[in-house]
């Protein structure tokens, strides 16, 4: 029995074994490969009005595309590089081949290319790798209008969304270049661009068109201060970003430009938010004082410093300017506030005397901060200047110890750096100022 | 053992029918992407494909291709635009220069048969960057494309010295150089060339720190360098050079390289030098013979020798002219001309040296001193300012030499000689290319 079940098995193998299946569930590999590489080509030809491409390759910035590919193997493209390569339109060639996937390779030098360039001063990026770009892309997938790649040397992902007629005529008047130029002009005009998403909290918006990155700056309810950042290319409507930048529920990544109000906009949820610009910078400047932070000095001096921006501190400033003068003809040039690391605050007076010898006398507070932020000074010495000349600088020395302050901005009516101001908490009209020091 | 049998003849026949089973795959389908890429072809294949690959069967990628490039660096490809101007130059200063020393048949078996061309230069971790690889004797890699300028000679030389080094590698690959070669400077070949310096490499007996290299490379650069950098070029370098015992040993590798193109190739080296220096020239900016020719330059004198060929025909009159002056000079009393050389003595001063005989055959020599001018065009003006006793004697005679040389401005150019042997410096009249006095660069 056991010998017969030997020679059924050995006969099976026989007729099994003869049966060559070679037909391949699917197609022969070689003939599906050229397919697809002719589908692919069809697809990238179908684009009548060309392809909007983006990529933000690893080594930083983002770049806009206008591709449109020819059916010889030609390819012509704009691109937000700089002003002239989103103006003049480069034609190269470029090819479909099967390499472990099909892969489009841009084959002569474009705009695609300078990113990738080796030399630092062209990529604008490290001299050896450049910006770590791409040129040659394999297929990942084609949906409905838009195919995306991966590029084959640094992975980077490249998006080509087909144009419309409307854009690709945009493109073609320089319209990258237009939107290069706007922004431009709107980062001269809007010193402080802010964003709020509707809860009060102001998201101070950097848009830096060298580094290609665009950034928020908040502080969160801990009062600490967060960032959001996204690198972005340039496009007909404003900027898009590579990653939506997400804030409570809110996120947006695209920034458009609204050309009649000249202003920057995002639509958050269908609804939509424009960009304001403030006066003076949106994050607190109590966030930056202090010392060993950016700023811990504030100098009022009346030569560098818009005058009698608060009435009540002016009325003081003088008080305290005839008071030392009436102390053997001494002058009152300028005042400091000094921020210093032993919790202690510095009122500083520069003065001289009547042969023009130049002086300082400084009186010390202690520093009590509040809660909310406020800050109390209480007075405890003067050094021996401060002794010598006290008694005339008395409406100053008891402004700071008899009232409370707040820190804050205080906009500079000459257009130039916001001022640093201490307010009086109560009164926002009456506040010390001056030029913001490390 | 008749099972035994049976079970055997059933496995023998089990295996046969397995072995014997008929494949019918189709080995003559085309398997893709073997044969090469193919694409539309333009303008710039047309040319590369008349000028290249049907004439010396060379393929030129100039499309990238990755697969033929180093994956760990960042590479970019070529401009279409630098493409035919390059290959033009590779063409006419190197092809070129082969096949009107020894003909085609040459360069059709020894050329490289694929370049592949590269956009940036291809950078190195220690910070030097590479201009041309050579595989094999097979494949040349030209990177920096995108920078080339055929009118910037600074860009044009380096390529062309790539090209020449990587073929000086092929034919010593065909034919051995003589191993006499690596013993003239055994001992300073070394791995860590890029550190030494051009300056520390010449003083050591080496054409350049990469020569230091190896043996090989030693006497590709050689070869690379005295072709590319012309005669002039290369005896600048020798001279700048003030170790005596590496002159010498540079000196007997130069030997060995010309006996070397001789007795393998049947080629005259310095005539091959000659033809790569004017072709150089042609394609790309001229280094004016002023740079190598004057006082305290690499050459100090120029000798003009009537009895050269390759004189231009309105010198010749004139100097016969003179000849015949100045042997008709007291009477017929017979001096004869034989030759003159121009010496730089200073910045603004030229000695013409005139030599000849009296009629007993007692040699003798003339001078007559020159104020030089050079304009802003570097065009030449001379001026009379003195002779000495020969001269004055002479002087009436060859007085159609002296008005030509003070009554026109002249510019120094290179000549050739009509077979090639000979680069000539040359005084060329202004305003009348035709009519110029070239003779012998002298030290």
């Amino acid at each position: 029995m056991k010998k017969i079940l030997v020679y059924i098995f050995l006969f099976s193998i026989i007729a099994s074994g003869c049966k060559r299946e070679d037909d391949p569930v699917f197609d022969d590999p070689d003939v599906r490969l050229s397919t697809a590489l002719s589908e692919y080509q069809t697809v990238l030809l179908s684009a009548q009005n060309g392809w909007k491409g983006f990529i933000y390759p690893a080594g930083g910035k983002g770049f806009n595309y206008y591709i449109k590919f020819n059916e010889d193997g030609r390819v012509s493209m704009l691109s937000d590089f700089n002003s002239s390569t989103a103006e003049t339109m480069a034609e190269s060639s470029y090819r479909l081949k099967a390499l472990q996937r099909p892969t489009l390779i841009f084959d002569t030098y474009s705009y695609i290319h300078l990113p990738s360039d080796p030399n630092g001063s062209i990529s604008g990026g490290t001299t050896g790798s450049g910006l770590k770009s791409d040129f040659q892309f394999a297929i990942i997938s084609v949906k409905g209008d838009t195919i995306e790649f991966e590029g084959t040397a640094n992975k980077n992902k490249m998006i080509l969304v087909k144009a419309t007629a409307a854009e690709e005529s945009g493109y073609l008047a320089a319209g990258i270049k237009i939107s290069m130029q706007t922004n431009a002009s709107y980062l001269t005009a809007n010193k402080f661009p802010f964003l709020d998403f509707g809860d009060g909290v102001k998201q101070s918006l950097a848009i830096d068109p060298t580094a290609k990155t665009l950034t928020l700056i908040y502080v969160d309810s801990d009062d600490v201060s967060r960032t959001l950042s996204s690198n972005f290319s340039f496009t007909l409507e404003g900027l898009m970003l590579e990653e939506p930048l997400v804030y409570k529920g809110s996120s947006f990544n695209t920034l458009l430009w609204d050309a009649d109000a000249k202003v920057y906009y995002i639509n958050n949820k269908g609804s939509r938010i424009n960009v304001v610009n403030s006066t003076t910078p949106v994050i607190p400047l109590r966030m930056l004082f202090g010392p060993a932070k950016d700023y811990s000095q504030i100098e009022y001096n009346p030569v560098a410093v818009t005058n009698n921006l608060s009435s009540d501190f002016n009325t003081k400033y003088a008080a305290a300017k005839t008071g030392l003068n009436g102390l053997a003809g001494r002058t009152l040039n300028y005042v400091r506030v000094i921020f210093t690391v032993d919790n202690t605050m510095l009122l500083r007076f520069y003065y001289n005397n009547t042969a023009g010898s130049s002086f300082q006398a400084n009186m010390t507070y202690e520093v009590t901060k509040g809660t909310d932020n406020t800050y109390s000074f209480r007075y405890i010495a003067s050094d021996n200047n401060g002794t010598v000349v006290g008694s005339g600088l008395v409406s100053l020395k008891d402004y700071f110890s008899n009232n409370t302050f707040k820190l804050d901005w205080v906009a500079n009516p000459g257009g130039g750096s916001s001022f640093g101001g201490l307010y009086v908490v109560n009164d926002n009209s009456s506040f010390f100022y001056g030029t913001l020091i490390k | 053992m008749k099972r035994n049998f049976i079970k055997i003849l059933l496995c023998t026949a089990a295996i046969g029918l397995v072995a014997s089973c008929k494949k019918d795959d189709d080995i003559n389908k085309e398997i893709i992407g073997l044969g090469g890429d193919t694409w539309e072809k333009g303008p710039i294949d047309e040319w590369l494909l008349q000028n290249f690959t049907l004439p010396y069967n060379i393929d030129v990628k100039y499309r990238w291709d990755g697969a033929e490039l180093a994956v760990d660096r960042t590479l970019v490809p070529v401009k279409e635009e630098k493409v035919i101007p390059l290959m033009e130059t590779v063409r006419d200063a190197w092809i070129k220069v082969y096949t009107d020393e020894i003909g085609e048949t040459f360069i059709k078996k020894l050329a490289p048969k694929q370049y592949v061309l590269v956009g940036s230069p291809q950078y190195n971790s220690g910070g030097t960057i590479t201009l041309g690889e050579a595989e094999g004797g097979r494949k040349v890699t030209l990177f920096r494309v995108n920078d080339f300028s055929k009118s910037n000679r600074d860009i044009v030389k380096p390529i062309l010295k790539t090209i020449h080094h990587e073929f000086g590698h092929i034919l010593h690959q065909n034919v051995m150089y003589a191993p006499e070669y690596q013993l003239v400077t055994p001992t300073g070949y070394t791995s860590d060339w890029n550190n030494i310096s051009v300056a520390n490499a010449r003083a050591a007996g080496y054409i350049s720190a990469y020569a230091q290299s190896g043996p090989s490379e030693d006497f590709v650069e050689m070869i690379a360098i005295m072709l590319t950098e012309g005669k002039a070029g290369y005896e600048t370098i020798i001279k700048g050079i003030t170790n005596a015992a590496a002159v010498t040993a540079l000196r007997k590798k130069e030997e060995i390289v010309v006996s070397y193109f001789k007795q393998k190739w049947n080629i005259e080296f310095y005539r091959l030098q000659n033809r790569t220096t004017k072709a150089i020239s042609s394609v790309t900016s001229v280094v004016p013979l002023s740079t190598y020719l004057g006082f305290g330059k690499t050459y100090t004198s120029l000798a003009i020798n009537p009895g050269l060929p390759d004189l231009s025909a309105d010198f010749v009159s004139i100097f016969n002219t003179a000849k015949a002056g100045l042997a008709a000079l007291s009477n017929n009393a017979g001096r004869q001309f034989d030759n003159f050389t121009f010496f730089f003595n200073a910045n603004d001063e030229m000695v013409m040296r005139v030599y000849y005989r009296n009629a007993a055959g007692s040699a003798f020599e003339a001078n007559f001193t020159y104020k030089m001018t050079v304009d802003a065009n570097q065009n030449l003006k001379f001026v009379f300012v003195s002779a000495d006793a020969n001269a004055n004697t002479a002087g009436p005679g060859i007085v159609a030499l002296t008005n030509y040389l003070t009554q026109n401005t002249f510019k120094l150019d290179w000549y050739y000689s009509q077979d090639m042997k000979s680069e000539y410096g040359g005084l060329t009249k202004v305003g009348d290319p035709a009519s110029y006095i070239s003779g012998v660069l002298t030290f």
